[in-house]
């Protein structure tokens, strides 16, 4: 479904965006991108909608909220969520980082890297 | 002392004079004003939405005798170039002017302020952050791991709270020996494919020219298909970049950040739920705009009754002060003519416009409260409908709603808006949302005219004003529309679609809510001082003298003869007199000095007194000149050309003569037909 369609109140994971550039730039920019939580706060009347995003609140034309896809969130997504990535993953030398990044990319942020 | 002086010397190898240049940047919002209000002392707008700085503002200050010069950038998300501001702000930490960059980061909201944090280290600069807001942090029970995050950055993190003003020691401390230690840039590893090209492209970067540093940054923003960079790039790299991998790597860098804020991060929680609440009132799907409306209504319900039971108070001072200077001046004996001056032009003139001051004070005390508490933001979203009716954004009602206060920083702020178009629109409406210099010429008349409807006069200036603007903005863009279809005929209207970061409702702080007020109060006394003042000098010498030199009667005066070229102008609007043509015109000065101008005009030293009001009123009666005549007068007065530091400012925000030229005429023609319009109808029924 497309956020306009999705319920306030609600946590959803987003999907692909249609976005035109610049709009897409910057809304990327401000982490919105494939396999991220957002909470749909409000929508207005004329369709606007106000939107929770990595702890921030966004507000938003109708037209943008017609393009960017949004999925239920599933209870794997809150177990991997909950599980964390724990303490000492990386040793801060940035060695390991290269292995699991690559996982990532591969994948949303939610699913288990195999 | 001196024992110190000399072992700095020493230490510092005799460069104890070299200066070093700070830039302050970070995302919207985030505190980068107020740190720098803190360290220079200096009393910069701070309020609490996203937007507020557009320009770049320097200071300086003094640390262990060492200059330090302080550069407050707008606020940007990204090192991407989208709206005008981001680029001011890239360009100018790009170049040479920028020794150290302090990211300021708002502590509270980590997860978002540190994709700014990534660009700004691979950009290879010494980097310092800054987490700012650290108060509000501790408020929410939340811990901030201050040994590992720089850890894993790779920079020094200094935790501060401007406005508590903790930690601003150790954050220069910090940057002072930071100054040449530069971040390692491979902060974020990309994947294979993307680190492959990174090389590639390095390798030839360093080929071309061996001296380049940040080759990994250019790289990157390569790879992003950075318009900018890409048209500087000194060579050929289409062959690696066959692509825009600018997805894939904020999507790496975001899943850093992940890790870091969970690592970092202690007793993460969900934001406050005070703003959640607030806002299912203030963004009600129905309610919103009433609860707007009503606010705005309560601001001007402030302004005109309160300032007015206020305003009493100093019009008994001025009427004390106007004697006490005619007693004295006539004990001193100064000629009749100077005494005129004295009395008729600058105490008439001047003087009367002091006694506004509590209705000004007011409006901007309740702008600061709606700046300051984050409602401004909100507003944009609750009135996007109304606007993208009229094809605007929702972000140009920042703009107009400034322009209640004054028009010069409304103007400024429609930098924020992306698109050119929508920058020259909001900058023609926002001269018809009436500033506060009008509101001594609606006290006066409406006062004079309306009786017990004063207030409401007053305030249907405020709507007509307003529906005017957006009458406006929706006929310029029918124009365009049509000229686009014409160009184009396949493509549907865009409409600039809304985006906005809506920040925590927060208490308004007393500090920066003073400061606000008080630069207002101290510009207005200001423009009493200087532009009113030399408006009213000016004003009596050609209302004084004639072609027979000094004169008594004004209708013989060099103001009579150009009001009288007015006259058939102005007349189908009822406003056929020369006194009107002559304060209409020095209006253009400030919307002030029409006040000034008619103490001057009738002789009358305290014009907005009870005594002054009621000579005034029979003067004008016995003129031809009624409550229809006041208040077409009052119409053109908010309609027409804006004053001329308003006119300057737009001229700078356009960077066109032929826009100013139209801005300047519109309007007046605008006022005219208005004007016109209303006189020749009431005139049908009266």
């Amino acid at each position: 479904m497309t956020l306009n369609e999705a319920k306030n109140g609600k946590e959803y994971i987003t999907e692909k965006t249609e976005l035109k550039q610049p709009v897409k730039r910057r809304l990327e920019a401000m982490g919105l991108i494939e396999g991220t939580m957002i909470r749909k706060v409000n929508e207005a009347l004329d369709g606007s909608v106000i939107f929770m995003l990595r702890g921030t609140r966004f507000a938003i034309g109708q037209e943008l909220t017609k393009v960017i896809t949004v999925r239920e969130v599933t209870a794997s997504d809150i177990r991997k969520r909950k599980k964390g990535r724990g303490m000492g993953l990386r040793d801060g030398s940035g060695k390991g980082i290269g292995k699991r990044e690559k996982c990532l990319t591969k994948q949303s942020r939610w699913v288990k890297c195999q | 002392m001196s024992v110190n002086t000399q072992r700095n010397k020493v230490l510092h190898c005799g460069r104890e004079a070299e200066e070093l240049n700070i830039g302050f940047i970070g995302n919207p919002n985030s505190g980068k004003t107020t740190l720098f209000n803190a360290y220079t002392g200096a009393r910069l707008k701070v309020a609490n939405w996203p937007g507020v700085t557009v320009e770049k503002k320097e200071g300086a200050f003094k640390y262990h005798n060492h200059v330090y010069k302080l550069v407050d950038l707008p606020g940007i998300y990204s090192l991407t170039s989208y709206s005008l501001e981001e680029k001011i702000s890239r360009q100018f930490i790009l170049s040479d002017e920028v020794d150290v960059i302090v990211d300021v980061t708002d502590a509270s909201n980590l997860e978002r302020n540190l994709y700014l944090t990534l660009q700004l280290i691979e950009m290879g600069k010494p980097v310092v952050l800054a987490l700012n807001m650290m108060d509000i942090v501790e408020d929410r029970g939340m811990e901030i791991d201050l040994h590992r995050l720089p850890e894993m950055l790779g920079i020094p993190v200094v935790a501060v709270s401007a406005t508590k003003k903790t930690g601003l020691d150790i954050l220069m401390h910090a940057v002072s020996h930071h100054k040449e230690i530069y971040p390692n840039t491979k902060v974020v590893v990309y994947n294979e494919v993307i680190e492959d090209k990174i090389e590639q492209i390095t390798q030839r970067l360093k080929e071309h020219d061996p001296q380049v540093t940040n080759t990994r940054f250019y790289a990157i923003k390569l790879l992003e298909n950075d318009s900018e960079i890409m048209e500087s790039c000194p060579i050929d790299v289409s062959d690696i970049v066959d692509q825009s991998y600018e997805s894939e790597i904020i999507k790496e860098k975001y899943d850093l950040i992940e890790d870091i804020v969970e690592e970092v991060l202690v007793n993460k929680q969900e934001r406050a739920q005070l703003t959640d609440k607030i806002d299912s009132i203030l963004t009600h799907r129905v309610w919103g705009i009433p609860i707007f409306v009503g606010i705005m209504g309560f601001v001007f319900l402030l302004t005109f009754a309160v300032g007015d039971s206020v305003k009493g108070v100093f019009e008994g001072w001025l009427d004390h002060f106007g004697r006490w200077v005619e007693e004295g001046l006539l004990t001193v004996n100064t000629g009749p003519v100077l005494t005129s001056l004295i009395i008729d032009g600058i105490v008439a003139g001047v003087g009367t416009i002091l006694t506004f001051l509590p209705n000004i004070a007011i409006l901007f005390l309740a702008l600061a409260f709606l700046e300051d508490s984050g409602y401004m933001a909100r507003v944009t979203y609750v009135m996007n409908g109304t606007m993208n009716k009229i094809g605007l954004s929702g972000r140009a009602f920042i703009p107009m709603l400034l322009g209640f206060g004054c028009t010069v920083p409304a103007v400024m702020a429609a930098r924020t808006l992306e698109n050119q178009r929508d920058r020259l629109k909001t900058i023609l409406i926002t001269p018809f949302m009436s500033c506060s210099a009008k509101i001594p010429i609606y006290v006066l008349l409406s006062g004079m005219f309306f009786g017990k409807y004063a207030t409401l006069a007053a305030f249907s200036m405020y709507i007509i004003g307003f529906v005017a603007g957006l009458f406006t903005a929706y006929v310029t863009t029918k124009i365009e529309n049509k000229a686009d279809q014409a160009k184009a005929p396949k493509e549907s209207p865009v409409v600039n679609q809304l985006l906005i970061e809506l920040p925590e409702y927060k208490k308004p702080n007393a500090y920066s809510i003073s400061i606000y007020v008080w630069e207002n109060i101290k510009a207005y006394l200001s423009k009493a001082g200087t532009t009113i003042f030399l408006a009213s000098v000016i004003l009596w010498f050609v209302l004084k003298t004639g072609t027979t030199g000094y004169v008594e009667d004004m209708s013989e005066s060099f103001g009579a003869i150009i009001g009288r070229f007015l006259v058939p102008i102005l007349a189908p609007a009822g406003l056929g007199f020369w006194q009107m043509g002559v304060s209409l015109i020095a209006g253009l000065a400030a919307k002030e000095v029409v006040v000034s101008s008619m103490g001057i005009l009738f002789g009358i030293a305290n014009i907005d007194s009870a005594i002054g009001l009621s000579t005034m009123q029979q003067t004008l009666g016995a003129m031809g000149f009624g409550a229809i005549n006041a208040y077409s007068m009052m119409i053109f007065i908010l309609y027409y050309t804006p004053c001329i530091a308003a006119l300057a400012v737009i001229a700078q925000e356009l960077k066109s003569v032929k826009w100013t030229m139209f801005v300047f005429l519109f309007q007046l023609v605008f006022a005219w037909l208005a004007s016109v319009l209303f006189y020749q109808i009431a005139g049908l029924f009266m």
